[in-house]
């Protein structure tokens, strides 16, 4: 499946978008916010607020929209975006830590409330194994296996060789299994097996 | 058996697959999607996007709230600096975007919010509005002069639009000043697009700059007695009269106003002829505010021009309108020779205007001579 079709944003809204077209920045803004947050949720780990992520990203990207020449590859300049945001609050998060009385409103740095209200004991641990893994290995399972792209889509949105995608699949399927065996995670194989797959 | 089938057993024989080879190949081959079902299960447990986390992002686009981050201390920083340093904003926010911006520029206020952009800052003394968006941001500029430094390249659309003049920028530092004399845009650096209301477009490179004129027949009224004020030379009031002139052809009040700003300046220059037919425009045209005013001009620049023979007309209306002692005395010079009676008549008349210190002699003579 083409890319655009799973991220359905025409170079032609693109492009009036970055010609300043108002109507087209809103269209522009809707469609890529789903997929933004999503990203920031699954990708952020658990000290980054995917919606301040998500945020960010969506400011950077209207303000950078001008200089994009290549209006067909936009998806995996949005991706590239979302990965320097991502770092960034990443690294926010770490100097929060030594920022005396910086977060008083959190009491968890780095989680938002819903996080802090509704995120499972489970959820933390499956978060914390990702967490573990590499940034290009979790960049590519979470891809893979969590949205469902194929390796060729993921090739094109990271903008590497398809072997390489391959490679690193291959390589952070077995090093999350491991993880998630040492974990006690593995059970968890079976009982969504029995779900019937993804929700 | 033939040899064929001898080699071709052989060669079954010495390429069979060895049970540790298939074992090998088998764990290669189901492996992967083992781990794959591992990952693809226990990854559906990882945290999704939270319920309404879309609507607030856009909520926080539209209200230029920024995300939760060291940011918010920058700001406090930079509201503090912006107040120490004056009339001066500067925002290091660096969140251009879609949201609306909306705030009323007023000399002797500092508003660290109105700076839509890091790539922009503010400086002015006058009054405006600020609109627009953060990505495109709009300064209606009233009066005043307002400074405006934009960082090229960060794809800031800045217009800053007067009564007379739209200013766009793309990457550039300037001012533009509006007060009675029009729109001036000075430029530091940077290249702008200067396009005046009147249509007159011009691009202007660093240290240069341009006037745009007020587009009203009053605002070009007022620009004029703004230049007379400061002693401007009379080729520039000449060409304001003109242009205003040239572009306000109906007859109004103003536009008398402007004629004589012209006919003054035509004067000043020595250009007596063009300003006399100035004049005759003037009160043929039916200006009456400064009529008397106009005729003894135009006396005056006819008797300079062609003595009596041209001046007697304007001193018989003079006569009329405005019958003072040196008109009366004056229009009795010229008809001396011509109409003596007539002579009489008027010196008499100025006689009847004084007693005079300074004219009852000349009058005296002139009666003599007669």
């Amino acid at each position: 499946m083409p890319l655009m079709e799973v991220f359905p944003c025409a170079p032609t809204l693109v492009q009036a978008a970055a010609l300043g077209e108002p109507a087209a920045r809103d269209r522009l803004v809707d469609a890529c916010l789903p997929v933004v947050l999503g990203w920031c949720a699954r990708l952020g780990g658990p000290k980054v607020d995917p919606e301040d992520a998500a945020h960010d990203v969506l400011i950077v990207m209207l303000d950078r929209l001008d200089s994009l020449r290549d209006f067909g590859s936009f998806t995996s300049w949005l991706f590239g975006i979302t990965r320097r945001v991502l770092a960034k609050h990443r690294r926010q998060a770490w100097v929060k830590r030594w920022v005396p009385g910086f977060m008083p409103d959190a009491v968890e740095p780095g989680a938002s409330p819903y996080q802090r209200a509704h995120l499972s004991e489970t959820s933390r641990r499956v978060q914390a194994a990702l967490e573990e893994l590499p940034p290009a290995q979790r960049e590519v399972l979470v891809l893979c296996d969590l949205e469902e792209r194929t390796d060729l889509e993921v090739a094109e949105l990271l903008e590497i060789p398809l072997g390489t995608v391959k490679s690193r699949l291959r390589l952070a399927r077995q090093k999350f299994r491991t993880i998630a065996e040492q974990n006690a995670l593995a059970s968890l194989v079976s009982v969504t097996a029995g779900e019937g797959g993804k929700p | 058996m033939t040899p064929f089938r001898e080699v071709f057993r052989r060669f079954i024989r010495e390429t069979a697959p060895s049970e540790r080879a298939v074992a090998r190949v088998k764990e290669r081959v189901l492996e992967p999607s083992t781990d794959a079902d591992v990952s693809r299960a226990v990854l559906q447990h990882l945290p999704g996007v939270a319920p309404g986390a879309e609507g607030r992002i856009r909520a926080r686009l539209a209200g230029r709230q920024p995300a939760r981050s060291l940011r918010a201390w920058a700001y406090g920083g930079v509201a503090l600096a912006a107040a120490a340093a004056g009339l001066t904003v500067v925002v290091a926010m660096p969140d251009p975007g879609l949201a609306p911006v909306q705030a009323q520029l007023a000399s002797g206020e500092q508003r660290a919010e109105l700076a839509p952009s890091p790539e922009l800052a503010l400086a002015y003394q006058g009054a405006g509005s600020l609109e627009g968006t953060r990505q495109a941001p709009r300064i209606a500029w009233e009066s005043g002069t307002v400074h405006v430094d934009v960082q090229p390249h960060q794809g800031i659309e800045l217009v800053v639009a007067t009564a007379e003049a739209q200013v766009q920028v793309v990457g550039t530092a300037f001012a533009v000043t509006r007060d009675a004399l029009g729109t001036q845009v000075d430029v530091d650096h940077g290249l702008v697009r200067v396009t005046c209301l009147d249509g007159a477009a011009t691009m202007l490179g660093a240290e240069q700059h341009t006037t745009c004129l007020p587009t009203t027949a009053h605002g070009m009224l007022a620009r004029a007695r703004a230049l007379q004020s400061q002693g401007a030379s009379p080729e520039l009031l000449l060409t304001t009269a003109s242009v205003a002139l040239e572009r306000h052809p109906d007859p109004s009040l103003v536009r008398t106003e402007l004629q004589l700003v012209g006919i003054e300046a035509l004067t000043r220059l020595g250009r007596e002829a063009e300003a006399l037919e100035q004049a005759q425009d003037y009160l043929s045209s039916g200006g009456e505010l400064r009529r008397e005013g106009v005729l003894s001009l135009a006396a005056r620049l006819a008797w300079s021009t062609g003595g009596c023979d041209s001046a007697s007309p304007w001193l018989e209306q003079l006569a009329v309108v405005q019958p003072s002692i040196p008109n009366l005395v004056k229009l009795a010079e010229c008809r001396a020779t011509v109409d003596p009676d007539g002579a009489l008549q008027a010196l008499e008349q100025a006689r009847a205007m004084g007693p005079d210190a300074g004219w009852d002699a000349v009058i005296q003579e002139r009666l003599a001579q007669l």
